[in-house]
């Protein structure tokens, strides 16, 4: 008897959410986009193991600038500075750098991690490796 | 855990043929498909399930759904026969299986086969076909032709729930020429932990579609579509 008064409230719970939820569990509803970016530039997730840095064209989509996996991100009003690896379970050894300048949609890149560190103060960064942002943290406030 | 898990996801089930198919009967089904024993359908594998089941009409559909759902129930509250058996992670599966079988028929074509797919752990890949022709039919892919972009993003609003569902966010790779090419659409079925900016409902979506990844009632696939001219 116990048990059935427990089951009675989860399946009227499950009646409101399933018709959606099973005709409905696809691909779209894993994905998602963050674009509290500067410019028209968006990190989206296509899947667990396919990150990337795209720019947003229009409504409908838009065009890679940092292919997958874009693991770490830091940014100002001017920069977009990336960490891309080949992919998401690849060592911290094979990561590659990318700095997009805001105003002029240049993208700088890959570097090494020398050559990035060499460039960041050329071009007048105020970054520093503990500023890294993990694209599995991005702040879900941000829009 | 993982039992309950199931029974709970089995009292969803149920409650999906409720909502989409309140009245059915066995005495609408076509001869040749005749339940195993006390009504229900138990099968030894997917193999033996997806045969019969892909053969079935929704009424017989929700009723193999249901009857998988009261099995499980009975034997949860000590109620059933001694020869009845808990549901296992094939029955929960193929009733998603059938779920999605359902869904194809029910308005939802493209999630439908997606859902099927990922029940039964296998890869999505089509050329000219029916999600091609949904795709082909969206506003969103409409307005990509004039772009040069490499990613679309299907939305409820304008491409409707079920190809949003489906796909949303794609990859698209294009190869040769104009008149005569290749539109390759790229997409993978899985569910993340962390998920924002969007609808509540699509994040409890993203939530329950996560856990059934966790006990592999679904799977993670991949999916290609290609529009071929």
């Amino acid at each position: 008897m116990k048990q059935r008064s427990k089951s009675v409230p989860h399946l009227i719970l499950s009646l409101a959410l399933l018709p959606v939820v099973l005709l409905s569990a696809c691909a779209g509803a894993g994905d998602w986009s963050f674009s509290g970016l500067p410019g028209d530039y968006e990190v989206v997730r296509f899947s667990a193991h396919v990150i990337r840095l795209l720019e947003r064209t229009s409504d409908i989509g838009g065009t890679t600038v940092v292919d997958s996996f874009v693991s770490e991100l830091w940014w100002n009003d001017d920069y977009i500075l990336a960490k891309r690896k080949p992919e998401d379970t690849a060592p911290e050894s094979s990561v590659s750098y990318y700095i997009v300048e805001v105003a002029t949609k240049e993208v700088f890149g890959p570097y090494t991690k020398e050559e990035f560190d060499a460039r960041v103060p050329e071009l007048d960064i105020p970054f520093s490796h503990e500023g890294w942002i993990s694209v599995r943290d991005l702040p879900q406030d941000s829009s | 855990m993982k039992k309950k898990f199931l029974s709970g996801f089995l009292s969803i089930i149920l409650g999906l043929h409720i909502i989409l198919c309140p009245a059915f009967t066995f005495a609408s089904a076509p001869p040749e498909i005749i339940p195993n024993s006390n009504n229900s359908f138990v099968f030894p594998s997917l193999k033996d399930g997806v045969s019969t089941l892909s053969r079935m009409s929704v009424p017989q559909l929700n009723s193999y759904i249901s009857s998988v759902a009261q099995r499980d129930m009975a034997v949860a509250a000590s109620t059933s026969s001694s020869n009845d058996t808990a549901a296992t992670i094939i029955d929960v599966r193929l009733a998603l299986y059938a779920a999605g079988l359902i869904a194809q028929k029910v308005g939802f074509p493209c999630a439908g086969r997606i859902l099927e797919h990922s029940a039964l752990n296998i890869d999505y890949t089509e050329s000219n076909g029916a999600i091609a022709r949904a795709i082909q039919n969206s506003p969103s892919y409409e307005a990509w032709k004039s772009t040069s972009n490499d990613s679309i993003t299907f939305e409820i609003a304008s491409d409707g729930l079920d190809l949003f569902l489906a796909l949303h966010w794609v990859s698209v790779n294009v190869t040769g020429s104009p008149s005569s090419s290749r539109i390759r659409i790229i997409d993978t079925f899985n569910f993340d932990p962390k998920f924002f900016k969007q609808p509540s409902i699509i994040n409890a979506i993203n939530d329950i579609g996560w856990l059934s990844q966790k006990v592999y009632l679904l799977s993670e696939i991949e999916i290609q579509i290609d529009i071929v001219s």
